[in-house]
């Protein structure tokens, strides 16, 4: 990676975990006054990072490119978390998201480093068309699923302080707790469409690759990557429908599955898929 | 120019003292208007709250009202003997009474230590008086000041923060629950003041209907017509459980009346819809269980009151704040003023003793033989020399008078002293 790329990610990296920090921090002192250097270090990071990404494309001179290396990938995924918590930081019914989200976008840019090393691009473009349909979608529905997961976080948070019947700095910092559900439930929904959708194009595409018909059915089969994909689709579809058909299931228990399936969701991008042989 | 102020409030006066000393909008007017026919000279701010009366005065140093005539024009006014009220009167002048009206506006003075109302109906007694004519530019570079040191204090502390009524921080819960109000259905079961006066406060939120119900249907209806509400039975109290989002307990029941019996199916009926429950009574009307139903928050009045005794403690943390910030913007706009009072006062007198000088010179230089350009020039540094040496002690004088708010005193005396006209 040229020098000059490498300076500027490493600036959006600590930019991004100085506001992280803050998010947080503001999260436990809501009166302190550091809302505005907070947003500053919000956008400043996202503005790094966007040029990284528009540098890395204009040298190949292909917009595409950005979906194609891990590095890239993994920063555009950190790019986008980090427009939701700026939205969140400016529109008050999802106020108090960015503390949450800004620290899985602080993983996401550090993690990007670690993909540095692999420079090969995941496919050959002439198969691509599959491929970058599959990519956008699983892109979009991470950051749904993503951000339903902090969601569910906030509401844990919030439901938390509310049961222990003491003043808390989060009260009035964080929207209702009747906001977060819908919130939740909305992502979910959403999040789950485009992850059927992304699983869907992946086998469209994987049916094309020259890399895929190198592999064994049995390579497919128990590929731990695959596998995990599909635990983490069963498993929001059995929480989208119960949360439709089982009143039960509303509130506490669907936030702890957007949280728990939110965080296995990023465990399996960042560590799961390091392993796999096939994807 | 002196500068008072003459008033009670919650902690001089009992409440029958203030209601008498009490002044309406059409009052005060009438009041400020027979003000400025008998004083015509001086300024005036009645300001009149539930928890205070209080009138600002800004006159002339030998004019009228003096302290005992301004206690005298408020007896009139109110047709109240002085002597029943004399006693819970204070008095500040000067400095102190600048810092006195810097206090009440930003709300350190108020019984809700940190509410923001006082400022607006400061503002409303100033706009009045201005509206009557008689506020003139002393009285209003006064209450300008203030104001402006009320949004400071308020915006760079944290006084305002917290809220310290039980109704106050009951709707806080509410609003960290449920995202809108429209929606919602609020209930309240029994009559009791504290849960009435707590409604109050949810129905100015507009809920989409608002129930009351009571062991004693008559006490429902009345509290129900009282507030243009519904009554309901009681008797069917769970199924207005189910309906509910907002439910508030006050009644004298020596025993829970919602108990975790009655509602062991009620999450299951209201399909897991949060439930705010606040109970305000004492012993307590619902039992502490169904606070651990799903969805289901239960606040009782202890709970209210821890968190409105902690934003007491913080906002009581913030008054010295406050009060440092006021203790600077009264010196600045002591020193201001000063610089106001004085400035033409050190002029005015220096221009007449370099008159008195000239005079002298004018007089001694024919009498004096072969005085040469030189010794003309000397007599005249000498002369000089002489005025500030006289000036210098009561020029300071003044300036430390004016920092210590009496400026204006020692301006008008100086000018009466000497004969100086203030335009001179």
């Amino acid at each position: 990676m040229p020098s000059d790329q490498l300076v500027l990610s490493v600036l959006a990296a600590v930019f991004l975990g100085a506001a992280s920090n803050a998010a947080v921090h503001r999260a436990k002192y809501p009166h302190d006054r550091s809302s505005l250097a907070l947003q500053f270090m919000t956008v400043v990071a996202l503005l790094l990072n966007v040029s990284v990404l528009g540098m890395r494309a204009l040298a190949v001179e292909d917009i595409r490119h950005v979906l194609v290396h891990r590095f890239d990938v993994t920063l555009v995924f950190a790019v986008t978390l980090t427009a939701v918590a700026i939205y969140a930081q400016h529109f008050s019914p999802i106020r108090g998201l960015d503390g949450f989200l800004l620290p899985v976008a602080t993983l996401f840019q550090v993690f990007a480093f670690v993909q540095m090393g692999v420079d090969e691009p995941l496919l050959q473009y002439n198969t691509a068309s599959w491929f970058i349909v599959h990519q956008l979608s699983l892109l979009a529905a991470g950051t749904f699923l993503v951000c339903g997961g902090a969601g569910g976080a906030v509401y844990l948070a919030l439901l938390r302080a509310l049961r222990r019947k003491r003043p808390s700095p989060l009260f009035g910092h964080l929207a209702p707790l009747e906001t977060w559900e819908r919130f939740g439930r909305w992502n979910l929904v959403v999040g789950f469409i485009l992850l059927t959708f992304g699983i869907l194009t992946g086998m469209c595409e994987a049916a094309q690759s020259v890399q895929a018909a190198q592999a064994t059915r049995a390579d497919w089969t128990t590929d731990k990557f695959i596998v995990a994909s599909f635990v983490v689709w069963a498993l929001y579809a059995l929480g989208i429908a119960a949360s439709v058909f089982v009143p039960r299931f509303r509130g506490r228990r669907a936030a702890q599955l957007a949280l728990g399936t939110g965080a296995l969701l990023v465990f399996i991008v960042l560590v799961v898929e390091q392993v796999s042989k096939v994807h | 120019m002196r500068t008072f102020v003459i008033g009670c409030n919650h902690r001089t006066a009992p409440l029958e003292v203030r209601e008498k000393l009490a002044f309406d909008d059409s009052r005060c007017a009438a009041a400020l208007g027979a003000f400025q026919r008998a004083y015509p000279d001086a300024e005036t701010v009645i300001l009149s709250t539930c928890n205070r009366t209080e009138v600002y005065l800004v006159r002339p140093l030998q004019a009228p009202p003096r302290l005992h005539e301004a206690i005298e024009f408020l007896a009139r006014q109110q047709k109240l003997d002085s002597r029943d009220f004399a006693s819970s009167l204070y008095y500040y002048e000067d400095s102190e009474a600048i810092r006195h009206l810097f206090r009440v506006v930003s709300s350190l003075d108020s019984m809700v230590i940190g509410e923001s109302q006082i400022l607006g109906q400061a503002k409303h007694a100033f706009a009045l008086a201005r509206g009557q004519g008689v506020v003139k530019s002393a009285m209003d570079a006064l209450f300008q000041h203030a104001f402006n040191v009320a949004k400071q204090v308020h915006s760079q502390t944290e006084i305002s923060a917290g809220h310290v009524s039980v109704g106050s921080v009951a709707l806080d819960f509410a609003h960290q629950i449920f995202t809108r109000f429209d929606d919602k259905v609020v209930m309240m079961i029994g009559a009791g003041e504290m849960g009435e006066l707590t409604l109050k406060h949810l129905i100015d939120h507009h809920p989409r209907r608002v129930l009351v119900t009571n062991r004693t249907a008559a006490r429902a209806e009345d509290v129900a017509r009282r507030l243009g509400v519904q009554a309901r039975p009681f008797e069917r109290l769970l199924d207005l459980l189910v309906e509910a989002d907002i439910v508030l307990t006050s009644t004298g029941s020596p025993e829970p009346i919602v108990t975790a019996e009655l509602c062991a199916a009620l999450p299951q009926r209201r399909k897991y819809r949060s439930l705010l429950m606040i109970d305000l009574a004492v012993p307590r009307d619902i039992e502490e269980a169904v606070g651990r139903l799903d969805n289901v928050f239960v606040y009782d009045i202890d709970d209210l009151q821890r968190i409105t005794e902690k934003h007491w403690a913080q906002r009581r943390s913030n008054v010295l704040e406050g009060e440092q910030i006021i203790q600077d913007r009264v010196a600045e706009f002591l020193l201001e003023r000063a610089r106001r009072d004085v400035g033409p006062v050190v002029t005015d007198l220096r221009r007449h003793f370099e008159q008195i000088a000239r005079g002298e010179l004018k007089w001694v230089t024919p009498k004096l033989k072969a005085v040469s350009q030189r010794d003309r020039e000397l007599i005249e540094q000498m002369l000089n020399r002489v005025i500030n040496k006289v000036l210098h002690r009561p020029v300071k004088a003044l300036n430390e008078k004016g920092q210590e708010g009496r400026s204006r005193v020692y301006a008008e005396t100086i000018r009466r002293l000497f004969g100086l006209e203030p335009d001179e």
